[in-house]
């Protein structure tokens, strides 16, 4: 601070150099007080008020949100100036405490729930303050107020109005109404409906091929060959379990809940089969191995090859069993209803079986499929699955969209739902139009032999062609893919109905060939490279897996996945599925579902598998 | 009714929008790029935080947009701290493509 004489001093500075009429230390102090400013301040929680000099500025007052300031009965939000405080009211807000319900209906009106909410009250008092020229009026909580709790009995009162005839849960009620704290419960549920018992064929006969023994010096033991899985003309083979109804349930408003009506099971057979005791017993018409072809149970006699499938003999083709006692040589065709086994090799050949297939020796290029048809019905049956998964999370998408405040439809009032289909197909949903072509390229390899499955496949088509290039644009309403994903669940169902026995593979070793199995595939050898492979249940490659993609429905199973420095190796599963290793090497790509990822680095005994939009890693057993 | 601001100088722009981006207003957008000197421009940057409303039509400009700039090498962002069109813009999957 300056002293008298040192005020002085700068006083006459300033007067040499301006023309102001201030020359005195007593001028200065003269003025400080005419410029002195208007101050507020909060003594004891009330308001006081220092007025201004008079040239000094007018106290400002800014209210904040725990107080509620009043001046000349007007409310002020903002800051204002102050001239005078007899009408200046400052008092610090109640927050009101409040308890709310709501009974929610479920969608399938199978259950009521109780919510509640409690908001704690709070009460302020003010904050006091030193004069300041802007006062910043502030309160600080001095007590909590709880909310009431709910008397239970209104919500009996309003379950009563609503006129509930499920069981309702009063302990439920009582806690929840009571407890202050939010809480969601079922207080009513209604009784759901039993579901049926779907009509199912009961085979009691042995369907899978006999196993190949041998004794230790490697022959086969013909005769147990003969006996094994064998049945002989009268021998049943299956019976047929007719459905069950179920029995309807009640809703929460006493109405009738049907249950599904129960799948029948068409009871089918084909050659050297009869149907018996009112189409309800199979019996075996001829000696043979009994096996599901084409969704029919037949029994096939059993052709033999004494040495190499080549030129000498020809291609082969048999509506039963074949088995080769030696290799199978380039370009040759060997086509089964049944079973297929071949005791040496096959090169560069073609096999084509109803059932299963064992090479006991090494399978070098060509083309092996077990399951014929069903092959193709189940990789329809995984692709339709895909789709229809991802056509509900589409619907669901578009609804959130239509329904979201920010999101305008007029457009879509005019243009038709297509547009914004088009838009989500090609942002978030681009895995749908690759499953559609995905399920074309499928369709290509079925070979419909009657009028419903062509129309199947016309159906697909048709249905296709409308998640592909410009096709949304043709869609007028979501509910066209409501429409389009009951559709293709039904196809999918009635392709799942083919499939009645799956047909294994199993290979020694395995090199650049092609295998497709309705059920499982095996290489009980050390390598398999550059294959590509597809399973309607499991591979279990029991040695190095390198290069070529390999695709099961339910699970992977690999000794070493991969190698340093080689093209990538795909591995893929079902949503459901796992894909494990002893030994991943980097640069395999891992797909579960539609998830994908490729291994960064080595990963030794673990399996993947993808839940709930993320990546599970557990230990391979 | 869309009202667009831009501001910045080459090369980044920024283009605010305010107000509706639907198949009525996106002309407007278009007109404001078109002024642009593409040439000079390295970066857009479309800021939708003061957006009230988009439609699919707002949705579909702002992915030609993206498409026509990259061709182009111009980079594109969409920046936004509005909570509920950032929603529409997740659901949409536009996340997916443009970056924030």
């Amino acid at each position: 601070m300056f002293n008298a004489k040192e005020i002085d001093k700068i006083i006459a500075t300033w007067s040499e150099e301006s023309d102001d009429s201030y020359h005195t230390s007593t001028q200065l102090l003269e003025r400080a007080e005419k410029d002195e400013a208007g101050k507020l301040a909060i003594v004891n929680g009330k308001i006081s008020l220092k007025r201004p000099g008079i040239k000094g500025p007018w106290p400002v007052l800014v209210p904040t949100d725990t107080v509620e300031v009043t001046y000349y009965q007007q409310r002020m939000l903002r800051p204002f100036v102050v001239e005078d405080i007899e009408n200046l009211e400052v008092k610090p807000i109640v927050k009101v405490p409040s308890s709310d319900y709501q009974l929610v209906v479920s969608s399938d009106k199978m259950e009521i729930v109780l919510k509640t909410q409690f908001i704690m009250g709070q009460e302020y008092r003010l904050l006091d303050s030193d004069y300041n020229q802007k006062l910043v009026v502030k309160a600080e909580p001095s007590r909590t107020i709880f909310p009431d709790v709910i008397d239970p009995e209104l919500v009996v009162e309003e379950l009563e109005e609503m006129n509930v005839h499920g069981e309702i849960f009063y302990e439920d009620i009582y806690r929840a109404c009571k407890g202050r704290i939010d809480t969601e419960v079922v207080v009513v549920k209604g009784k759901p409906a039993t579901p049926p018992v779907d009509g199912k064929i009961d085979i009691v006969c042995d369907l899978k091929p006999r196993p190949i023994i041998t004794d230790e010096n490697d022959r086969i033991d013909y005769w147990q060959r003969q006996v094994i899985n064998c049945v002989e003309p009268g021998d049943v083979l299956a019976y047929w379990q007719p459905p069950v109804p179920g029995v309807p349930g009640v809703d929460v408003f006493g109405e009738l809940v049907q249950p599904r009506p129960p799948r029948k099971t068409k009871f089918l057979v084909g050659r050297g089969v009869k149907l018996v005791n009112n189409d309800t017993v199979a019996v075996a018409e001829i000696a043979g191995r009994p096996s599901f072809q084409h969704g029919r149970l037949v029994v096939n006699p059993q052709l033999v090859i004494p040495g190499d499938v080549d030129l000498g003999t020809g291609n082969v083709s048999f509506k039963g069993d074949i088995l080769i006692y030696g290799n199978v040589m380039e370009s040759m065709t060997i086509k089964a209803g049944g079973t297929v086994e071949v005791m040496g090799s096959v090169y560069h050949a073609t096999i084509n079986a109803g059932s299963d297939v064992i090479i006991k020796r090494n399978l070098i290029g060509g083309e092996v499929s077990a399951g014929c048809n069903q092959v193709v019905c189940l990789q329809l049956v995984a692709v339709l699955k895909q789709l229809c998964s991802e056509l509900e999370k589409l619907e669901r998408a578009f609804h959130q969209l239509k329904n979201h405040p920010s999101f305008s439809t007029k457009d879509l009032n005019v243009r038709g739902d297509g547009y914004l289909l088009k838009l989500i197909l090609e942002l978030r949903f681009k895995d749908i139009p690759r499953l559609f072509t995905d399920l074309l390229d499928v369709v290509e390899e079925l070979e419909p032999d009657d009028q419903v499955t062509k129309r199947m496949v016309d159906l697909l088509e048709s249905t296709a062609s409308m998640y592909l290039g410009a096709g949304p644009l043709r869609i007028k309403s979501i509910d066209e893919v409501a429409q389009n994903r009951r559709v293709l669940t039904e196809l999918r169902e009635t392709f799942s109905d083919f499939l009645n026995d799956l047909a294994d593979v199993q290979v020694n070793y395995c090199h650049g060939a092609k295998i497709k199995a309705t059920g499982s595939i095996a290489v009980t050898g050390p390598l398999v490279y550059n294959c590509e492979m597809f399973a309607g249940k499991t591979i279990e490659l029991k040695g190095m897996c390198r290069m070529g993609v390999y695709s099961a429905k339910d699970s992977i199973r690999v000794k070493r996945a991969g190698a340093r420095g080689s093209a990538m190796t795909k591995l893929m599963v079902a949503e459901d599925g796992w894909i494990g290793a002893e030994l991943f090497f980097p640069d395999v790509q891992i797909q579960v579902g539609t998830a994908r990822m490729i291994t960064q680095t080595e990963h030794q005994w673990c399996k993947f598998s993808y839940k709930d939009g993320e990546w599970e890693t557990r230990n391979l057993t | 009714m869309l009202y667009v601001k831009v501001s910045g100088q080459p090369p980044s722009v920024t283009i605010a929008l305010a107000g509706e981006l639907d198949m009525v207003s996106t002309q407007t957008l278009n007109t404001a790029i078109k002024e642009l000197d593409k040439d000079m421009i390295e970066r857009i940057t479309i800021c939708l935080s003061k957006l009230q409303f988009i439609d699919s039509s707002g949705i579909g400009q702002l992915i030609s947009l993206y498409r026509a700039l990259k061709v182009r090498g111009i980079k594109f962002r969409v920046e936004n701290n509005n909570r509920e069109i950032e929603e529409v813009l997740e659901l949409i999957g536009l996340r997916e493509i443009i970056e924030e």
